[in-house]
């Protein structure tokens, strides 16, 4: 009676069906979408896919800020006839250049705002999404305290920086853009020190972050890398040694299983990494380019007009590059996170 | 070129006609320096004039607004016709003149620069609002 219980019990076991584990990555965000248009064999591949989708996109967002460099232009040439005026006319004139020029720049500054949070913030959404899959992943392979030590910081460290970001840094950047265009209209030494401050702040906090995450990263990997190494090790040993007869088979295969997890986290690694890129890569191209426009408006205008008039210009082109350090940061961060996730238990 | 030389050369002698009439008729002298002064001002204006031809082809290209473009160029118009009024009256010894059509031209420039200023409180209370 007991045999045949125990014969249906082992059948019934039997019937359930059961999968192998499967890790996916999530799918592209909307905005990356138009980037990484195929599933890509390779990195490489994947990269090269979206640089061509990308390259496409220089052409509008030149022509976007050239407009607005040739108002700027504009603005600077009727300034450089009041140049050699003296007194309070030159003063007063110098007041309305700067307004004009923050009325020119304020709305593409706060487009290029807007789309650097909105970046930060996709972004920080798909890390939620991709990094529990490579989580699960990790622990599969056997890296289970590293697994949990790189998630909580790596979740810790997003949610902080994308907070800091959206309540902090921008309007920090809306700060310095304000008393860039006070300082330009009314020359006071106290606007430009405040004005310094501000940038140091942004430029300071997004270091200390990168620094602390990159170290806290590096550490957990060699502490808790080695003690799950250590681990899978004796477990394996243990295996051989302990099942009499087919102890060594069962060893190798947990092996196979143990590669075959490490495959697909390195699968889900690559894709997560190509669709970060996707969804950076055209902000970037389009506060890159603006960048380096006014950049190039600035150093003209303070050739063909006033030092201060090109001042406010290069301050504005400064706020393009803090919003590129923002995203950069980020994007660099969640790489950095899932690359030590693919590098795993050594 | 040659036109600027005709000008620079005017002024000169007229520096020194005022001088030798100014001892014996000052007003004579102010009205002088006026004069050249007039016709130095409309030369530099028929050479501007293509500047501002230039500014109305910017204009196009950049899709500027054409009240913001107008304000700027009143303004500076301005500007450079205070600066030259207020020198000649300091030149007369009116200095009080010339300080207040200082005062006059700083007046009618933030006059003329309103629309500028509301339209950067109202950008920044939308930017502020939406932010």
């Amino acid at each position: 009676m007991k045999r045949i219980l125990f014969i249906m019990i082992l059948l019934l076991s039997m019937a359930i069906p059961v999968n192998a584990m499967e890790f996916k990555a999530p799918e592209v965000p909307e905005s990356g979408s138009g980037y990484l248009t195929e599933e890509p064999q390779t990195f490489s591949e994947g990269l090269a896919l979206i640089l061509k989708e990308a390259v496409p996109e220089i052409k509008p967002s030149f022509l976007e800020a050239s407009t607005i460099c040739l108002r700027i232009l504009a603005v600077a040439l009727l300034m450089a006839l009041v140049k050699s005026l003296p007194g309070s006319t030159n003063e007063i004139l110098h007041v309305i250049g700067s307004v004009s020029i923050a009325l020119i720049l304020l709305e593409p500054s706060n487009a290029m705002l807007q789309l650097a949070v909105e970046t930060i913030r996709e972004l920080s959404d798909y890390g939620k999404l991709l990094f529990p899959v490579l989580t699960a992943a990790l622990a599969a392979q056997g890296g289970t305290t590293t697994s949990g030590a790189m998630y909580v910081a790596t979740a810790a460290v997003d949610a902080l920086l994308s907070s800091l970001i959206s309540n902090v840094l921008v309007p920090m950047v809306y700060i310095f853009l304000c008393l860039s265009v006070s300082s330009g209209a009314v020359g006071e030494s106290i606007l430009e020190k405040l004005k310094a401050f501000s940038k140091w702040i942004v430029t300071w906090s997004l270091k200390i972050i990168l620094y602390v995450f990159t170290g806290y990263l590096t550490i957990t990997g060699v502490v808790s890398g080695s003690a799950d190494a250590a681990a899978v090790k004796a477990a394996k040993i243990t295996i051989s040694g302990v099942v009499p007869v087919v102890g060594s088979i069962i060893s190798d295969a947990s092996e196979t299983v143990l590669v075959s997890a490490d495959l697909m986290k390195n699968a889900v690694g690559v894709y997560g990494m190509l669709a970060m890129i996707a969804v950076w890569i055209g902000p970037f191209i389009r506060i890159g380019i603006q960048y380096l426009m006014l950049k190039a408006t600035g150093a003209a205008a303070e050739m063909i007009s006033t030092k201060s008039i090109g001042q406010v210009i290069q301050d504005f082109s400064t706020a393009a590059g803090l919003l590129l350090a923002m995203t950069g940061t980020v994007c660099l961060l969640l790489l950095i996170s899932v690359i030590c996730f693919m590098k795993g238990v050594q | 070129m040659s036109d600027f030389l005709k000008a620079a050369v005017a002024a000169v002698i007229t520096v020194v006609f005022c001088l030798i009439v100014s001892r014996q008729n000052k007003e004579m002298a102010v009205l002088l320096s006026l004069l050249v002064c007039a016709m130095i001002a409309a030369l530099a204006v028929s050479y501007l004039s293509p500047v501002i031809a230039f500014f109305e082809e910017l204009k196009a290209l950049a899709n500027l607004d054409s009240d913001f473009l107008e304000i700027l160029l009143k303004s500076v118009g301005i500007g450079l016709l205070a600066e030259i009024a207020a020198l000649i009256c300091s030149d007369s010894g009116n200095a009080a003149l010339a300080k207040t059509i200082h005062i006059l031209s700083v007046g009618v420039i933030l006059y003329l620069a309103i629309p500028l200023f509301s339209g950067l409180m109202e950008l920044l209370s939308k930017i502020l609002g939406g932010a």
